[in-house]
This record gives structure tokens, C-alpha cells and sequence, in this order.
């Protein structure tokens, strides 16, 4: 049937019935759909901005998600509503009362459980044709190359520097890119560390294991602003699409300037 | 002139930024005259200068410019702003 703007579109439950009886995998039928201009109405409103191409190319994505609380519970939810092929989910911890305020895989029934397999729940339940690989388990010098091994990008959502470097250490080894994203009180900061660049190394030279959050905070509003920047970067990088990005480092000011782009040299 | 831009209400400065004019010298010695202007300090409480701010110079970061040492001069645009690192 044709959509108000005239795209061909499929419901959900016709696109699953016929991958079924063709034996095919669901996101594999959607690609395929999706090359031959019919949409599965899941994704339509993504259409006029990623294109058919588009969409049908992020399906066949791989991306990680490297901390799955604050930052990388709503990057988690952002990237299985897209339609983000592959998903590897990547945390140690289990929630705790003090994420509630702005974790949003967090609620109170999941108090004490792991927040990989808390993710890897929610993008199963949003987007069942998105395949998971979740791993309850900190990142580190030992399993970092096989968790992040065949990513395209992997998204920093960590809350340590020691973590954090080690992510960066791993991604740069593998030729993967990382968007980067950390928030304290009203402030956040987002870059795109392509796998040649210093910035990230540069910025934390010099500093502890955690930054002004431990003065600031964390409170609920910062980190779904820095999670949709991650996000918008991390997809167009998949996409190819031309961007600036990682020419700027993206400071975040809640306080009342929004979003300002500090230009960096090249 | 050397343009000082301050992101993020970094050491509570309300300004988003300040010209020196006439400033010739090491990062150090703009930050002591900043702090001269604002009357504050950018050194939070128990933290050394380094470990809870950022300092870039023309979109450098300080680190391979010499830090606290790194020269500043006229036509220079310094950023600062706080080491965020929650997630």
C-alpha cells in the first residue's frame, strides 16, 4: 500500500510473514525490500532524511556500545529504532539505585541487573530484526579486541578515564572509529576520533580517573542531548555521509547556550 | 589582542569571553592575568590547574604545545573549559 507521501510501505506483521515463508531472515528481507523502493513502514519516517539507500545500508551495519547506563541506554534505544544492523553491547555493571535518574534502561524492577542484557532486552523489543551481541563484562586489555572486532564504529559511553583510554587504545588497533560523548552537570562534549586522530588523547592528558561529575553530577536532562549528538554523528560516519565532525570538538552548555562547536586543528 | 573563549561556565565565569589586549607571554602568566581581571581562580579547591580544566590553543590542546609553558601571543584564541567525563 502507498503512504501519504507516496512510498510504497509494508506493515511489520506482512514483512515478518513473508520472511518467514521465504525462509529468509527479517532485516535481510527489509534490505532487500528497501533496495527494490518498498519501505517497511517501521522505518518510513526515516526515509526523507536517510534515503531508501540509506537505510537499507544502515541494516547492514555493525556498531558498538561501549558503557550501557546513562549515555549508552538511550544510544542503544536511538541505533535499534534506526535500524542499526548489528548491535554489540558492551558493560560490566548492574543498575543500582543511583542510575534511576537518568538511565533509561534503568526502572526500579531492573535494580541489580546486568545493563548488557538489560540493552540487549530493549533492542529486541524494539527492533527484533536487529541482531545482539551483548557481554555483561568491563572492557579490558584482554577481551577488548575480540568484543569490538568487526565494528564500524563504537560509541564511548563510559563514566572512567581509565576505561575510556582503554576503549580508544583498542578502537585505534582495530580501525574503528569512536564517538565520543561524556557529560558533567549541565556540560557535555561529543567528538568523532577517527582512528588516526589525537584528540581524545590530547584532551585527557594529564587528568584523573573522573572529571568534574564527581563535583556536578550527572542529572537526567544532559545525557539524552549528548546520547542524540553521538548518535546523529555515529550515523552519518556509517552512511558515509559527508561531515564535518570531526574537525569540531561539541561542547554542550545546558546552562543556557546550547550546543557551541570548538573548530580543532587539523 | 588575545581572545580567551570560555565554554561551559568553566571557574564560574559568566562572560563567554574576554580580549587581552597587549598580552605576550606563556599560558601560565594569561591565566594569572585572567584570574587578575575576573577576580577568581581557576583552580578548584584540592585540583591542580591541569586535572580539572582543558586548555586549547587555536584549536591545539596544550599537551603538544608545551602546557602551562605554552606561548601565547597577539591574535591567539585560548578555549577553556571543564574535564567532563560522566556517562
Amino acid at each position: 500500500m502507498r503512504d501519504e507521501s507516496g512510498y510504497l510501505a509494508v506493515p511489520l506483521a506482512v514483512v515478518r510473514e513473508i520472511a518467514s515463508s521465504e525462509g529468509l531472515g527479517v532485516r535481510e528481507f527489509e534490505a532487500e525490500l528497501l533496495n527494490n523502493g518498498i519501505i517497511p513502514y517501521r522505518y518510513l519516517r526515516n526515509i526523507g532524511t536517510l534515503g531508501t539507500d540509506g537505510q537499507a545500508k544502515l541494516l547492514t551495519t555493525s556498531a558498538a556500545v561501549v558503557g550501557c547506563g546513562g549515555l549508552g541506554g538511550l544510544i542503544v534505544e536511538l541505533l535499534a529504532r534506526a535500524g542499526v544492523g548489528r548491535l554489540t553491547l558492551i558493560d560490566g555493571d548492574v543498575f543500582s539505585d543511583s542510575n534511576l535518574n537518568r538511565q533509561a534502561l534503568c526502572t526500579e524492577a531492573a535494580l541489580g541487573l546486568a545493563k548488557a542484557e538489560a540493552a540487549a532486552a530493549r533492542v529486541r523489543a524494539i527492533n527484533g530484526a536487529v541482531e545482539t551481541v551483548p557481554y555483561a563484562a568491563m572492557l579490558t586489555e584482554g577481551n577488548a579486541k575480540a568484543f569490538l572486532e568487526g565494528n564500524s564504529i563504537v560509541f564511548d559511553a563510559l563514566d572512567n578515564l581509565p576505561s575510556r583510554r582503554l576503549l580508544l587504545k583498542a578502537a585505534r588497533g582495530l580501525g574503528i572509529t569512536v564517538i565520543h560523548g561524556a557529560i558533567a552537570g549541565w556540560w557535555g562534549q561529543v567528538c568523532v576520533a577517527e582512528p588516526g586522530s589525537e584528540i581524545l588523547t590530547s584532551l585527557w592528558e594529564g587528568k584523573g580517573e573522573k572529571g568534574a561529575e564527581t563535583t556536578v553530577g550527572t542529572p537526567g536532562f544532559t545525557p539524552s542531548a549528548v546520547a542524540s549528538l553521538q548518535v546523529a554523528l555515529g550515523i552519518r560516519t556509517l552512511l558515509g555521509l559527508e561531515t564535518p565532525a570531526s574537525k569540531y570538538l561539541f561542547l554542550l552548555n545546558l546552562e543556557g547556550p546550547g550546543l557551541e562547536r570548538l573548530p580543532l586543528e587539523r | 589582542m588575545v581572545r580567551v573563549l570560555y565554554y561551559c561556565g568553566c571557574a564560574g565565569i559568566s562572560e563567554t569571553e574576554t580580549r587581552v589586549e597587549g598580552f605576550s607571554g606563556t599560558l601560565a602568566e594569561l591565566i594569572k592575568r585572567l584570574e587578575e581581571l575576573h577576580g577568581i581562580s581557576f583552580q578548584a579547591e584540592g585540583h591542580d590547574l591541569l586535572s580539572a580544566l582543558i586548555f586549547m590553543i587555536n584549536g591545539r590542546h596544550i599537551a603538544s604545545a608545551g602546557g602551562l609553558d605554552a606561548p601565547v601571543s597577539d591574535g591567539d584564541a585560548v578555549s577553556i573549559f571543564p574535564f567532563a567525563g560522566g556517562g
